[in-house]
Parts: structure tokens; C-alpha cells; sequence
């Protein structure tokens, strides 16, 4: 028999035995080749420089966003971190397909109460920059120091600026 | 032996539906499961993109939800997914997925407000959409306004 095919018989027996007793999870054996078959970008492990703007094109305080890991599929979190008077972390769920990413974002206690919002991006090319909108619940400061909460959205631009993934 | 694995994980869901429940009666998650819209979807110019209807069904987990959209194009019904999380502050947020519509993938996101009477959610959208020039097919990003009106209410 040829060696070629001889290592590969034994390399899926050793696949497929240490998948059966537990060794590699399966499901996450499943997602990443359900990634690589829809041609997903990998862009896990990642951080991206972003800068929010709102329709006027009046900016927001610059963040920056990180895709931490593929939760199922082409589905994953993340986290955001941006400075407001002070450092917020807030939590990202989204979901990538061949081109576009999807994302909710959702932030507790920023500045005073919750804030949620999604947003729709395109990849570029060469995989280093995002662009799209975002629409969310936004907090707008009173002249007596309280907000007023409403729907507001904008362009959002990301350049990546780490990758860790390499 | 199978049987009471069965069983223990019947009670299992059993449970974390129950908690759910609780955690989004605390939170005052609005209740708009088992829920069908009436939804305009315009693009930014303020020109109608499309009319379907949403359909909001169950519970997930916590606040998150999942849905189908029904939309017909050049006479043929389409069915589409759609999963989201709704806030205490009635933010409803919702990602769309219509894989094969009309010929490829589209995906894109919502963010929409629940009026008071919960029968009425106003909001934007912003997807992937498919731009045909002179035969060449390109994909941008659009956005605009999305209005839904509540046009049947049941218990999920």
C-alpha cells in the first residue's frame, strides 16, 4: 500500500478514536471545519482599533474592540474597552459570515445606565479593516446632568491593530 | 439507565426555563413572544427596500430570542432566521440571516424601540445587500428605517 495513504488511514483512526474518547471536542472539531468549508475569515483573536461616529458625523470616544474566540460555527465574543471619564468593558456577541461582520453589543452601567446597539460590517480584502454602521440606545448628557436615552447611529470605521492569532 | 438520563435532562430544561422566566420578569423584559409584525424595511434614502413579516417565537435563553422573517420575492415565499436579545430598556436588537435569498446569503442586524403599548417597533437596520451594475454583482452594506406593527399575538 501506498505510505501516503497508510499515514492517512492511521492519522484519521488516531482523529476519529481521539475524538470518541474525548480528547478533541468534537463540536468544536465540527465549527472549525464548518468555517473553513463556508470560507470564513479568521478573525479571532484580534483587536481592532474603532472609531464610532454618529449620522452627523460628530465622533464618539474612540474604543477599541477585541474578537476574543468562536463560541458555535461562525458565531463568537468579544469585548469592547473604552474611555469615558473612565475604562468600560462591554461584552460583544456576534457573527461572521464570508464578508460581512454582525455584532451586539451590549454595555452595563456605561456612563450611568445600559446601553445596547448592533452593527454591520464589511470586511476589506485584505482582512485589516471593517466598515459599516451601527445603530444603538444611546445616553445624550442634559443640561442638568442626566441623560436622555434614544435610537442613535453612524458610520464606524476598524483598523486592526493586533493578532494574536497567528 | 437511558431513561433517567432522559428524564434528568427534561428536568434540566425544565429548570433553566424556569429561570429564565424569573430573570426576565425581574429585569422587566416586555413579553413579546408569540408575536407576528407587519414590517417596512426602507433604505436610507427613504425608499421602501422591502415589506415582510416577523415572526418573534420563543425564548431562548435569558432575553435572547428567535424568530423567522417571511418575505416574498418575484412570487416565491422566502424564510428567513432571525435570533435577538430584547433589553429592559425595550430595545429589541435582532440579527437576520436569509441564506439562499434570492440566490445568496444576506445578513445584517436591526435595532428597534418598543412603543409603550408594545404594538409598534421603529428602529434602523443595516445588512448586507446585493448591488447588480451592469452585471456585476457587488455586495455593500445598507442601512436605514425599519417599522413593525403588531398583527397577531398568541401564546407561545
Amino acid at each position: 500500500m501506498d505510505p501516503k495513504i497508510t499515514v492517512a488511514i492511521i492519522t484519521a483512526a488516531a482523529t476519529l478514536l481521539a475524538a470518541l474518547i474525548g480528547k478533541i471536542p468534537l463540536e468544536k472539531g465540527l465549527s472549525y471545519w464548518r468555517r473553513r468549508e463556508s470560507g470564513i475569515p479568521k478573525i479571532m483573536g484580534t483587536k481592532w482599533k474603532a472609531e464610532w461616529k454618529y449620522e452627523d458625523g460628530s465622533p464618539l470616544p474612540n474604543d477599541t474592540v477585541t474578537f476574543s474566540n468562536w463560541t458555535k460555527n461562525n458565531l463568537f465574543e468579544g469585548f469592547g474597552e473604552i474611555t469615558y471619564e473612565k475604562l468600560y468593558k462591554y461584552l460583544i456577541t456576534g457573527e461572521v459570515s464570508p464578508r460581512v461582520v454582525v455584532l451586539t453589543y451590549k454595555a452595563e452601567g456605561y456612563p450611568t445606565e445600559s446601553n445596547i446597539g448592533t452593527a454591520c460590517l464589511l470586511l476589506s480584502p485584505d482582512g485589516q479593516e471593517l466598515s459599516g454602521t451601527w445603530v444603538g440606545y444611546e445616553g445624550e448628557k442634559q443640561n442638568g446632568g442626566t441623560y436622555a436615552f434614544k435610537l442613535r447611529g453612524g458610520n464606524v470605521a476598524m483598523r486592526k491593530v493586533k493578532d494574536s492569532s497567528r | 439507565m437511558r431513561e433517567v438520563e432522559k428524564a434528568s435532562s427534561a428536568q434540566m430544561r425544565e429548570v433553566e426555563k424556569a429561570s429564565s422566566a424569573q430573570m426576565r420578569q425581574q429585569s422587566n423584559i416586555p413579553e413579546i413572544m408569540g408575536t407576528k409584525w407587519s414590517t417596512e424595511w426602507y433604505n436610507a434614502d427613504g425608499t421602501k427596500h422591502a415589506s415582510d413579516e416577523v415572526t418573534f417565537s420563543k425564548w431562548t435563553k435569558n432575553s435572547q430570542f428567535e424568530g423567522y422573517g417571511e418575505v416574498t420575492y418575484g412570487g416565491i415565499q422566502y424564510k428567513y432566521s432571525i435570533t435577538g436579545e430584547v433589553a429592559p430598556s425595550r430595545i429589541v436588537v435582532l440579527t437576520y440571516k436569509a441564506e439562499r435569498f434570492p440566490t445568496e446569503a444576506n445578513i445584517g442586524t436591526a435595532c428597534l424601540e418598543l412603543s409603550q403599548d408594545a404594538k409598534e417597533l421603529n428602529g434602523y437596520w443595516a445588512g448586507r445587500t446585493t448591488l447588480t451594475q451592469k452585471g456585476q454583482k457587488t455586495y455593500i452594506v445598507r442601512s436605514g428605517k425599519v417599522k413593525m406593527k403588531e398583527i397577531r399575538h398568541w401564546n407561545p
